[in-house]
């Protein structure tokens, strides 16, 4: 029953990503590129990763749609037409090299919830055995990252308000070039109107 | 440019209504991050979306005077400083880096400080991803860091009127702003009655 589901999942994500792909309208592509991301939670959750889901569910469905939305608002709504048709005679072949590749990788891969899997046989053991007594936290996960691996947590942390940074210190250069909000907004209709 | 209150008035009442409520979803992720799924990036995020959903739709000087442009850098840098300073407080007491559990505190076992230095930590990551999202959304937009002070000026005096009234005469700037790649002039009417 679960097997079924999870067949239709992923028929329902190829569908979502083929069509962002495809469709000319950005705003449509987003949408889709947010299915996709509710339904790979979806996937997640399936297999007993909560805390995986509500992330992708928050991050992916939730804030990246927001903001490539905000990005359309902020410059246009259409993709440009494919440059040249021949190009997908190059790419078409890549992206067929690369599939049978991760289908030859995930053959070698462990079963789902194999105990003997190598990632099984590390500390994993010790965390999950200890966590409790350890730290006092039933959510192994949480303690995991917050604890044990605070520190991978405090580069991924590090690294969001970098990318933040980053996007202001890029960005923002748009709103020095001019000090005259008219003449500014002028300028953006003018680049809106061209494309 | 988009931004600013919506035309239809069924989006903006519903997107107040739910703000309150998604901040409080996202304080109770971070805070019940120990019992079940979630923990400080998606509460984060959720504290984020509930500060930046009043940005696409209400009228500006609300969204932003509930939420302030500074708010973003402000407090992602302030729960980066927790973070540091939480990660820095065992070395202080003679432990590791981030070993929580060093700390000594007269009557708390070591199992119940690291506990709390979980908390700390959650809470700082969602400080810090709430900081860094609204800051992301912000640039993306444009934002000056003090729109209630330069918008007044030459195009955000149509946004002064109160909600009701600004609601209708506003109505054109979203509207034409979304379809200015396919009707300059309409383009042009978002440029003047929008907040920016």
């Amino acid at each position: 029953m679960i097997e079924a589901l999870d067949v239709v999942l992923f028929l329902v994500l190829i569908v979502a990503a083929v069509l962002a792909l495809i469709v000319r309208d950005l705003l449509t592509a987003v949408a889709m590129l947010t299915a996709y991301s509710l339904f790979v939670s979806l996937l997640f959750a399936g297999v007993s990763a909560v805390d995986v889901s509500l992330v992708e569910a928050a991050l992916g469905a939730g804030i990246t749609g927001l903001l490539l939305i905000a990005a359309i608002l902020a410059t246009t709504r259409h993709s440009d037409p494919h440059p040249d048709p021949r190009r997908r005679w190059v790419v078409l072949p890549l992206v067929g090299l690369f599939l049978a590749l991760m289908l030859y990788a995930a053959t070698g891969l462990p079963d789902r919830g194999d105990p003997e899997a190598p990632a099984q046989l590390g500390v994993s053991q010790v965390y999950i055995t200890r966590s409790l007594e350890d730290t006092e936290t039933p959510n192994v996960v949480t303690s995991l990252l917050a604890d044990y691996r605070s520190q991978d947590t405090l580069g991924e942390t590090l690294v969001i308000l970098t990318a933040a940074l980053s996007a202001a210190m890029v960005l923002v250069r748009r709103r020095d070039q001019d000090d005259h909000g008219e003449h500014r907004s002028q300028d953006h209709t003018e680049g809106g109107g061209a494309r | 440019m988009m931004l600013g209150s919506y035309p239809s008035m069924v989006v903006r009442v519903v997107s107040a209504v739910l703000v309150p409520f998604m901040l409080m979803f996202g304080v109770y992720i971070i805070a019940h991050g120990h019992y079940g799924p979630g923990g400080g990036f998606a509460g984060g995020v959720f504290l984020a979306v509930g500060a930046i959903l009043p940005r696409l739709t209400l009228p500006q000087e609300i969204a932003y005077r509930v939420f302030p442009a500074w708010l973003g850098p402000l407090v992602g840098g302030g729960g980066m400083l927790l973070f540091l300073l939480v990660a820095a407080a065992p070395m202080v007491a003679g432990g590791a880096f981030l070993d929580y559990g060093a700390i000594e505190v007269a009557g708390v076992e070591a199992s119940r400080v690291r506990y709390l230095g979980i908390l700390i930590v959650e809470v700082a990551v969602g400080l810090a991803v709430f900081g860094a999202m609204v800051l992301i959304f912000d640039v993306i937009n444009g934002t000056e860091p003090h729109p209630s002070e330069p918008a007044p000026g030459p195009a955000g005096g149509s946004d002064t009127t109160p909600a009701p009234a600004g609601g209708p005469d506003s109505t054109p700037a979203p509207a034409g702003g979304c379809d200015s790649t396919q009707r300059p002039p309409g383009g042009a009417g978002s440029s003047q009655g929008g907040p920016r």
